[in-house]
C-alpha cells in the first residue's frame, strides 16, 4: 500500500532534518508521523543564548496542506511576548499564513529568527487571561497577529 | 532511500548540478518528482493535484502568495515529461555514479542470465492492479527506453514497423522480425553495464534497480510512453503467459560499449478473449464483454449475484464523453485517435468498474505507440527511420476537465445525478456526495494535466481508497465525539456532585448552628461561611441532644436525597462529626469549640 503523503514526506523531512538540521535544532524524538519533539537551542548572541527549549510538532493527515500544530513544551518555555507560557506561539505562518512549501525545518528557522530579534524578554501582556482560557491544541485560538517586529 | 523515498541529497555532492536538477523537478509540496507538471503565473511548478489541493483551500500560490486560482495555471508538458524521464532514469544513473565515484578495484562476474519475476520488478506501494499494468507494457517500449536510459543504447535495431498502426519490429541478431503484441512482456534480465575499460561492473538487474527505485517511475520506464497506458489488465485476467517467449538481444553500439538485453516475450496469440465489445448485460445492465455473457449471466446475475468485474452500467459507458471513452479504452493513443464508439474498441475490463475496456491491441490491431518518442531516438544512432523523420500529427484534444461545482447551489437528487454520470458511488449524504465530487474532479483534472495520464481505472480504485478513508475518518470523528462527550458529562456531573457535596455541608451547619442557637438563647447568631466547600460554624456554647442531631442530620439529608446514594458516607461523615462535636460540648459545656465538618474530599468518581 502506498504511504499516504504526510508520512512520504515526513519521511523526506526527517532525513533531511537528520542529515543537515538547522544550527541550534536536533531531533529528539521522531519515532511516528503523528508527533515530533525537537530541541531548539536559543542562538548565540541574542537573549536566549545558552537556554534550551523543546517544541513538540503534531502533524496531521492532512499535512502539509494543513499546518501541523506546534508549541513549546517542557520546563522551559520561552519567555519571549509571542510565546504564551503555556507554550503557545503567535506566529502567523503557523496558523492562517501556513503555506504547504513550509517544512519543519523552516518553522524552526522562523521561531529561531523570531526569539533572536526579541529586545526584551516579557511575556505576552495578556499571557495570564490567555493561559486560562486557551484551548490545548493553539490551532483553536483565534490569532490577531499584531506586529511583526519582535 | 527505503519504499522509494527519494531526495536531492541521494546525489553524490560531487554532482552538486544533479542535486538542483533533482531539486528543481520536485514538487514543493509533496517534495516528489513532478508528477503532471502545472504552472502558476508567478512562474511557480507544482503536481497538479498538489496545487488543486491547495487552491481548494486557498487562492495563492503556495511559494509566493500571489493570488491565483485553478483557472489561471497551465499545464507545463516539457517540464513533466523531463521529470517523468529523470524519474526513470534516476536510480539507474545514481547507482552508476556511485559505482563512478567510489570505484571498486573487485570485478565482479557478470552473472549469467536471469530470470527476474515480475513481481520483483515492482515495489510494494504499487497495487497488484499497477503491476499489471506495468508489467505489461509492450516490450518494445521497455527495451528501448530502459536502454536508452542505461545506456544510450544504439536504437538501430527497433525499428518502426512502417504499417500505419505504428507497430514495432524488434531485430534479432539473427535478424528474424519479432512483432509485438503489445501484450505479457518478462524480462529475464537487465542489461548490463561495462564501464568502459571494464573495471566497475555493474549488473544492473532490474530487481536491483527496483529496490532503489523511485517510486513512480521504476522498474525502468514501464509506463514511459505517452501517453499510451496499454491497460491490459485484461490480458491478466483472462490468459496465462502464452508460451511463446522470444529471446530478443539487443547489440548496442553506446558511449558505454555494451549492453545486453534478453527479453522473453509471450504472445497473447493465446487469450481467449480478442478484442470483445462490450454489451449490456440483459438482467443488470452492466457493460460487459461478449464473449463473457454467458459465463457472467450463470456465474452472477442468475445467480443472484453481483459480478465484482464489471460495475458499469452499460448505458453509462456508452453516454460519456469521448475523452473519458478514451480512458475507458486506451490512453492515450495520443497522436490519433480517441475513439468516440465505445463498442469498436472496448475489452474485457480488468477489474471491478476500474478499466472498462482498456487495451485496443489485438493481433489484428497491434498496440500504436506514439510515433514522435521513438523517431528522434531511431535518428539519434543513424539508422534510417523508415518513416519520416517527424511526422507533425494533430495535437489530442484536450480532455475535458471536470468542471467544479458550487455544491450549495445543488440539491441532493441533482448532486447524485452528477455522480452517477461520472460513475461515482451516489450513497451517503450531501456531504459526503460533495466530498466525493470535489475529491475525483481533483484527481480526474490533475490526470488530464499529466503526459502520463492513468487509466480511469486506476482513478475509480483511488477513489474506492478514499471512500475506505473517509468512512475510516467518520468513524474515528464519531468517536472522538462520544468521548468527548462523555468526558463533559463526567465533568458536569462532578460539578454537580462538588456542588451537592458542598450545600449538604453548608445546611448541615446551618441546621447545627441553629440548633446550637436553640440550646443557648442568649448566644450570638452562628456565623456560618462557606469558602470553597469547606464551611466552618463556631457554636459558642454548643449544648445537644440526640433530638438536635436527629434534626440536623435529616436537614442535611432531605437536601442531598437527590442525590442519592453517593452522598451517604458524606452525610454520614457531617452527622458523626456533628455527634462527636456535641459529645465534646457536653464534654466541656464552657469552652467555645471550633467543629469543622466534614474535610474537603475529592468528590465521588462516578
Ligand atoms: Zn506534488
Ligand atoms: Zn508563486
Amino acid at each position: 500500500m502506498a504511504k499516504p503523503m504526510f508520512a512520504r514526506r515526513l519521511s523526506k523531512e526527517l532525513k533531511d532534518l537528520a542529515m543537515n538540521a538547522p544550527a541550534g535544532v536536533n531531533i529528539i524524538d521522531a519515532n511516528d508521523f503523528k508527533v515530533w519533539k525537537l530541541g531548539l537551542a536559543g542562538a548565540p548572541g541574542t537573549l536566549y543564548d545558552g537556554e534550551k527549549f523543546q517544541l513538540e510538532f503534531n502533524f496531521g493527515p492532512n499535512y502539509p496542506l494543513e499546518s501541523p500544530q506546534v508549541l513549546f513544551v517542557g520546563d522551559n518555555i520561552p519567555v519571549h511576548p509571542h510565546i504564551y507560557s503555556n507554550g503557545h506561539i503567535c506566529l502567523d505562518v503557523l496558523y492562517n499564513h501556513w503555506s504547504p512549501v513550509q517544512t519543519v525545518a523552516s518553522i524552526c528557522l522562523s521561531l529561531q529568527s523570531m526569539l533572536s530579534s526579541c529586545t526584551s524578554k516579557e511575556p505576552p501582556p495578556d499571557n495570564a487571561t490567555y493561559v486560562k482560557t486557551a484551548r490545548a491544541n493553539p490551532k483553536h485560538t483565534a490569532w490577531a497577529f499584531h506586529d511583526d517586529t519582535v | 532511500m527505503s519504499e522509494g523515498i527519494t531526495d536531492p541529497s541521494d546525489w553524490p555532492i560531487e554532482f552538486k548540478s544533479l542535486r538542483e536538477i533533482d531539486s528543481h523537478l520536485r514538487c514543493p509540496i509533496c517534495k516528489e518528482l513532478l508528477r503532471a507538471a502545472v504552472v502558476l503565473q508567478c512562474s511557480h511548478n507544482f503536481c497538479s493535484e498538489c496545487i488543486r489541493r491547495h487552491l481548494d483551500k486557498e487562492s495563492s500560490c503556495p511559494a509566493c502568495r500571489v493570488a491565483t486560482s485553478t483557472s489561471q495555471m497551465r499545464r507545463n508538458v516539457a517540464l513533466d515529461e523531463i521529470a517523468n524521464n529523470f524519474g526513470d532514469c534516476r536510480s539507474l544513473l545514481l547507482n552508476t555514479l556511485m559505482e563512478a565515484v567510489q570505484p571498486k578495484p573487485v570485478v565482479r562476474p557478470v552473472p549469467p542470465p536471469q530470470f527476474v519475476k515480475e513481481e520483483s520488478m515492482d515495489i510494494d506501494y504499487d497495487s497488484p492492479q499497477q503491476k499489471r499494468r506495468r508489467t505489461s507494457t509492450r516490450i518494445t517500449n521497455r527495451n528501448v527506453s530502459s536502454s536508452q536510459d542505461h545506456t544510450d543504447i544504439a536504437m538501430g535495431q527497433v525499428t518502426l514497423d512502417d504499417d500505419k498502426d505504428d507497430d514495432f519490429v524488434l531485430n534479432h541478431r539473427d535478424s528474424s522480425p519479432l512483432r509485438h503484441k503489445g501484450k505479457n512482456v518478462h524480462r529475464s534480465t537487465g542489461p548490463v553495464l561495462r564501464s568502459r575499460g571494464g573495471r566497475a561492473e555493474q549488473t544492473l538487474s532490474q530487481s536491483s534497480q527496483s529496490s532503489q527505485a523511485d517510486e513512480r517511475h521504476e522498474p525502468t520506464n514501464l509506463t514511459k510512453q505517452e501517453p499510451s497506458l496499454p491497460t491490459a489488465s485484461d490480458h491478466f485476467h483472462n490468459s496465462a503467459p502464452a508460451p511463446a517467449e522470444v529471446q530478443a538481444s539487443l547489440n548496442s553500439s553506446t558511449n558505454i560499449t555494451s549492453s545486453t538485453i534478453t527479453t522473453s516475450v509471450a504472445s497473447i496469440a493465446s487469450s481467449p478473449v480478442i478484442g470483445p465489445n462490450l454489451v449490456a448485460c440483459p438482467i443488470c445492465d452492466k457493460g460487459i464483454p461478449e464473449p463473457y455473457t454467458n459465463t457472467h449471466l450463470d456465474k452472477f446475475c442468475l445467480a443472484g449475484r453481483t459480478d465484482p468485474d464489471y460495475t458499469v452500467p452499460y448505458s453509462l459507458i456508452s453516454k460519456q464523453p469521448a475523452s473519458v471513452i478514451a480512458l475507458y479504452t486506451k490512453q492515450g493513443t495520443s497522436t490519433r485517435d480517441v475513439v468516440p464508439d465505445t463498442n469498436s474498441s472496448l475489452t474485457k475490463p480488468g477489474t471491478p468498474g476500474r478499466s472498462v475496456g482498456s487495451n485496443s491491441s489485438t493481433p489484428n490491431s497491434p498496440a500504436r505507440q506514439s510515433t514522435m518518442q521513438w523517431q528522434p531516438q531511431m535518428s539519434s544512432n543513424g539508422t534510417a527511420p523508415r518513416q519520416p523523420m517527424f511526422t507533425p500529427k494533430p495535437a489530442a484534444p484536450e480532455p475535458k476537465r471536470i468542471p467544479k461545482l458550487t455544491y450549495s447551489l445543488l440539491n441532493d437528487k441533482q448532486l447524485r445525478k452528477k455522480l452517477q454520470e461520472l460513475g461515482l458511488q451516489t450513497n451517503g449524504d450531501k456531504t459526503l456526495m460533495a466530498k466525493r465530487h470535489a475529491e475525483f474532479a481533483t484527481i480526474f483534472n490533475a490526470n488530464c494535466d499529466s503526459t502520463r495520464p492513468k487509466p480511469l481505472s486506476e482513478l475509480m480504485k483511488a477513489m474506492q481508497v478514499w471512500e475506505r478513508a473517509y468512512e475510516k475518518d467518520l468513524e474515528v470523528r464519531e468517536t472522538q465525539r462520544r468521548i468527548l462527550d462523555q468526558q463533559q458529562q463526567a465533568q458536569r456531573q462532578i460539578h454537580a456532585a462538588k456542588e451537592a457535596k458542598r450545600q449538604a455541608k453548608e445546611d448541615a451547619a446551618a441546621a447545627a448552628a441553629r440548633e446550637a442557637a436553640m440550646d443557648s438563647p442568649g448566644a450570638t447568631p452562628p456565623s456560618s461561611q462557606s469558602s470553597n466547600g469547606r464551611s466552618t460554624f463556631v457554636p459558642n456554647q454548643a449544648n445537644s441532644n440526640a433530638v438536635n442531631v436527629a434534626i440536623a442530620s435529616a436537614s442535611a439529608f432531605a437536601h442531598a436525597a437527590k442525590y442519592a446514594d453517593e452522598y451517604a458516607e458524606l452525610i454520614a461523615e457531617v452527622r458523626n462529626r456533628l455527634q462527636a462535636d456535641k459529645e465534646k460540648a457536653l464534654a466541656n459545656t464552657t469552652t467555645t469549640i471550633t467543629a469543622e465538618p466534614a474535610p474537603p474530599r475529592s468528590a465521588p468518581s462516578q
